[in-house]
């Protein structure tokens, strides 16, 4: 709330409020300063002359001084107004019925009207509570009271009104609609305190309690100060640094309030222009009908109004009501409800001069600019056109979408344009990168094929090439392999011996030339062999091996057992080891796992394991054939072949092979070794040649 | 003879189909995937078809024959054993239903409580104690092997010590201390590592040598004496 309506509220000397309960917080949270002690209260005996000038109808010799410092908008509307006007003149402003006595009024009246006493010490009297009152209420009555000895004290302030506080006056004069609307709280007002002559002390005026709130019962005359805000609301005005809440001076007053009463009526249509939209919406356009005015949203403050007969201001002839008594003919009833008793407000509900910021009915603002913006729904600023979104606001802010306007700008779109050039130029050098990226894929699959190709040669001439190639001599065999040679030329003839086939045909190729070796020895030794396999697959594999260890025309009998498939990985093992009876446990593995499964389950065990395992299970196998858990160990390929040559003593000469044919894998393997070096250190080479750095991706990405 | 025919058949006709798949993986090298794609389905295909014999045959030989076995004999004991397995089994397979899925759950934690209690025990007795005596223990046969072995367990384990970083006081001289030994181990791991690629690699040539062996046989025993004929009319033979 402003604070000129919290001012308005209570005096300083605070009379008992009966229903104090029932007026809002807004209302009767800030005291008031005393306009009254600063209000000039001329006296008159009769009650044409308690009337002031400014609320007198027109006379038709009216002084030249008086009418030289009315203002326009406090004038009373010409006596011969257009047929138009006359047409919506409701009825509350038609004429009056005859004036009511003076004796009639009620002592708040006669309270508010200013006694002589204290229009001399006006300007003198300036108590430190004049410094808390509003100059802007103190200037107010510089016009309406002009007729009066104290009038002329605040002419200096009155030419720092501004304009569009001027040209309040003549839009509400010459526009009746806004008349029809003004606040109801304007009706509760006394009319004027020329009706009565009573003291200025608020003390005086407990009459007025039970009718209006405290803060209307010190009202005194110059309490129509609020037409300037009034004035925004029922008519278009500029919008002033009050308005907008910018705090007012209460040493100097501003500009706009001290043109309050300065007459300078201008043109309407400037003012429509500079008006914000805002206001425009609230404007009423058109004078509503009168059946529009009862139909207005009822008013606590609603009271029979007595209206002079076009000479006054609807909202000063409003000011009458509590004064005059309603005749049938002259009075105007705004329907409402008198919820709060007379003039009480209702607790936890809006003033109606509230309510009426938001019309209702559309039909009563209708403007052709106020239907494009939307308007509010519910709220206290229901139908309120161009507020703030709220709601896309806080769907914003809570995550939610937002409703995209179909209409988009031509800066928008332009900007938009602009960002999807980017993209584009974006898009581009990224297919311009991809590109590049596919040469260098392209590149890279060159050189990955070359390489397979050059160790594919490296491996397949020297197969190709049989015995006439010769490039590698008989290996050595290890120690860990010659511990294997001997521990299986210690079996006796028909030991048990359990051999597990644990690879499967992805690794058959390689651990094939183990086993055959292996199963050779045992069968040379004359060995039981059973077989086993933690491999599905294993048995299938292991069948293959036995059957091509020796050539069809040996005559060397084989004693092997294939047992299948032993699923449960270790506990197999555990289950194995458990009720065999071999001596001897051979692990033909192609992983480490199967390997640490066997070794460990073998640890504590008085039979004896050895293991021919594959190159990659190499290393870690080495460390159980020098613990030793593993009574011996032949790796991979070459470890075959030269547990091969070992065999060539052991076996029958007919069952041996070509040494050149054992050699044959060597011959390969070598070969490929030395084109892998090779191509390790030509890519090496080249890669620093290239400037590219590190192989990997960041090389490529600096390159 | 193996289903009516000759072991030597079935050897050709196993030579080439694998000689055939062969190539189809050596198509990769040319580009063609669709050949290379079909030698890898029809391994897992088979791979499978036969896990699943092997198992069917299994159960076949370790439950049936068994059973048969312990009944002609009465015995009690392995026919409660063989019961109790396949009790244990069927609670297996009610795990494919929802409703069921907990006895299920008995099976499950019969399996994973023995596989865990053996895996366990083996490695605490035939990996960590066994190599850590051995590690710690001078054979006397060679000093230097030992001491490089020790020298090297002990750092690469101090390498995964991730705590020595003090940087003020007098634990840092001790941090500085261990992170040096970190990089002593790192540099045994580095050259752990390096040894472990060079027997995948052998591993991987002994693999295509063992492939292109089978396909030369393959072409010396079948392609060849096919060809030769014409090779000679042709007088290249």
């Amino acid at each position: 709330m402003p604070d000129w309506i919290a001012r308005l509220g209570t005096p300083t000397a605070k009379p008992p409020v009966p229903a104090k309960p029932e007026v809002p917080d807004w209302l009767a949270g800030k005291p008031s300063t005393p306009q009254v002690t600063k209000l000039p209260a001329p006296v008159t005996p009769s009650a044409e002359a308690e009337v002031p000038d400014w609320l007198k109808p027109p006379s038709p010799t009216p002084t030249p001084a008086v009418e030289a410092e009315i203002p326009d908008w406090l004038k009373p509307p010409s006596p011969a107004p257009t047929p138009a006007v006359e047409a919506e003149v409701p009825d509350w402003l038609k004429p009056p019925p005859p004036a009511p006595t003076e004796t009639e009024a009620p002592d708040w009246l006669s309270q508010l009207a200013p006694t002589p006493t204290s229009t001399e010490p006006f300007a003198s009297t300036a108590s430190p509570i004049e410094t808390e009152t509003p100059d802007w209420l103190a200037q107010l009555p510089s016009a309406a009271v002009a007729a009066t000895p104290s009038a002329p004290a605040v002419p200096p302030i009155e030419s720092e009104a501004p304009d569009w506080l001027s040209q309040l006056a003549p839009s509400a004069i010459e526009e009746p609609s806004a008349l029809a609307e003004s606040p109801d709280w304007l009706a509760r007002v006394p009319p004027t305190a020329a009706m009565s002559p009573v003291p200025s002390e608020p003390e005086a005026v407990p009459s007025i309690e039970p009718e209006a709130p405290d803060w209307l019962a010190q009202l005194s005359p110059l309490a129509v100060a609020p037409e300037p805000e009034l004035s925004p609301v029922t008519k278009p005005a500029k919008p002033g640094p009050a308005l907008i809440g910018e705090p007012v001076s209460e040493l100097e007053p501003p500009e706009w309030l001290a043109d309050m009463g300065k007459p300078g009526p201008a043109p309407a249509a400037p003012v429509l222009t500079e008006m914000p939209d805002w206001l425009k919406e609230i404007e009423p356009k058109s004078s509503p009908a009168p059946s529009e005015v009862e139909a207005e949203a009822p008013s606590p403050f609603a009271e029979p109004v007595v209206l002079p007969p076009g000479e006054m201001p609807a909202w000063l002839q409003e000011l009458k009501v509590e004064a005059v008594t309603p005749t049938a003919g002259g009075v105007a009833r705004v329907p409402g409800p008198k919820a709060a008793g007379e003039g009480g407000l209702v607790a936890a509900q809006l003033p109606s001069w509230l309510q009426g910021l938001g019309p209702k009915e559309p039909s009563a603002v209708a403007a052709p600019k106020v239907e494009e913006e939307p308007a509010e729904t519910k709220g206290a600023l229901a139908g309120v056109r161009g507020t703030l979104p709220v709601a896309p606001i806080a769907l914003q802010m809570s995550g939610a979408g937002i409703s995209v306007s179909p209409e988009i700008p031509a800066g928008d779109l332009a900007g938009a344009g602009a960002l999807q050039e980017l993209l584009a130029r974006g898009m581009t050098a990224v297919v311009r990168r991809e590109g590049e990226s596919r040469a260098r894929r392209l590149e890279g699959k060159v050189w990955r094929g070359f390489v397979l190709l050059f160790i594919a040669l490296a491996v397949i001439v020297p197969l190709a090439l049989g015995s006439d190639f010769s490039l590698v001599s008989a290996p050595s065999l290890p120690k860990a392999g010659d511990d294997m040679h001997k521990s299986i030329e210690g079996l006796a003839p028909g030991a048990q011996v359990l051999v597990a086939f644990d690879y499967d045909a992805t690794q058959a190729p390689e651990m094939d030339v183990l086993a055959r070796v292996v199963m050779r020895h045992l069968v040379a030794r004359q060995a039981h062999i059973e077989v086993v396999s933690l491999y599905p697959a294993g048995p299938a594999v292991a069948q293959a091996v036995i059957n091509n260890t020796l050539p069809v025309t040996s005559l060397i009998k084989m004693d092997v057992t294939n047992r299948g498939y032993w699923p449960g990985q270790a506990t197999a093992v555990a289950s194995l080891v458990a009720e065999t009876k071999s001596s001897m446990v051979i692990e033909l593995a192609a992983t480490p796992d199967t390997l640490r499964w066997w070794v460990e389950q073998m640890a504590g065990r008085p039979q004896k394991l050895l293991a021919g395992v594959s190159a990659s299970v190499e290393p870690a196998a080495q460390p159980y054939a020098a613990s030793p858990q593993l009574k011996g160990l032949i790796a991979g390929v070459p470890g075959a072949i030269a547990y091969q040559f070992k065999l060539r003593g052991t076996l029958p000469q007919n069952e041996q092979q070509n040494p050149a044919d054992l050699l044959a894998p060597l011959n390969s393997i070598a070969v490929a070794n030395v084109a892998l070096v090779f191509v390790m250190i030509f890519g090496g080479v080249i890669q620093l040649l290239s400037g590219r750095g590190s192989p990997s991706g960041d090389g490529r990405r600096r390159g | 003879m193996i289903f009516g025919v000759p072991e030597a058949m079935i050897n050709l006709i196993g030579t080439i189909v694998a000689t055939v798949l062969t190539l189809c993986v050596f198509s990769y090298l040319l580009g063609i995937r669709v050949l290379y794609r079909l030698a890898l389905h029809v391994l897992i295909g088979a791979g499978v078809a036969y896990a699943v014999v092997v198992a069917l045959s299994t159960l076949y030989t370790r439950v049936w024959l068994r059973w048969t076995d312990a009944s002609a004999h009465g015995d009690v004991w392995m026919m409660g054993y063989l019961v109790s397995g396949v009790v244990l089994g069927v609670l297996l397979w009610l795990k494919l239903w929802r409703r069921t899925s907990g006895w299920g759950n008995i099976s499950t934690g019969y399996l994973v409580g023995v596989g865990l209690g053996v895996a366990a025990g083996g490695a605490l007795r035939g990996t960590l104690v066994a190599q850590s005596i051995a590690t710690a223990t001078f054979t006397g046969t060679d000093p230097l092997a030992f001491f490089i072995g020790l020298l090297g367990t002990l750092t690469v384990l101090i390498s995964f010590t991730f705590t020595a970083t003090w940087r003020r006081g007098p634990l840092k001289a001790v941090a500085r201390f261990v992170q040096g030994l970190s990089a002593v181990g790192r540099f045994f791991l580095y050259i752990a590592l390096g040894a472990t690629f060079a027997g995948v690699y052998v591993a991987s040539v002994s693999v295509l040598i063992g492939q292109a062996q089978l396909v030369g046989r393959f072409l010396d025993q079948f392609v060849l004496p096919m060809l030769r004929p014409l090779l000679s009319q042709i007088g290249l033979g």
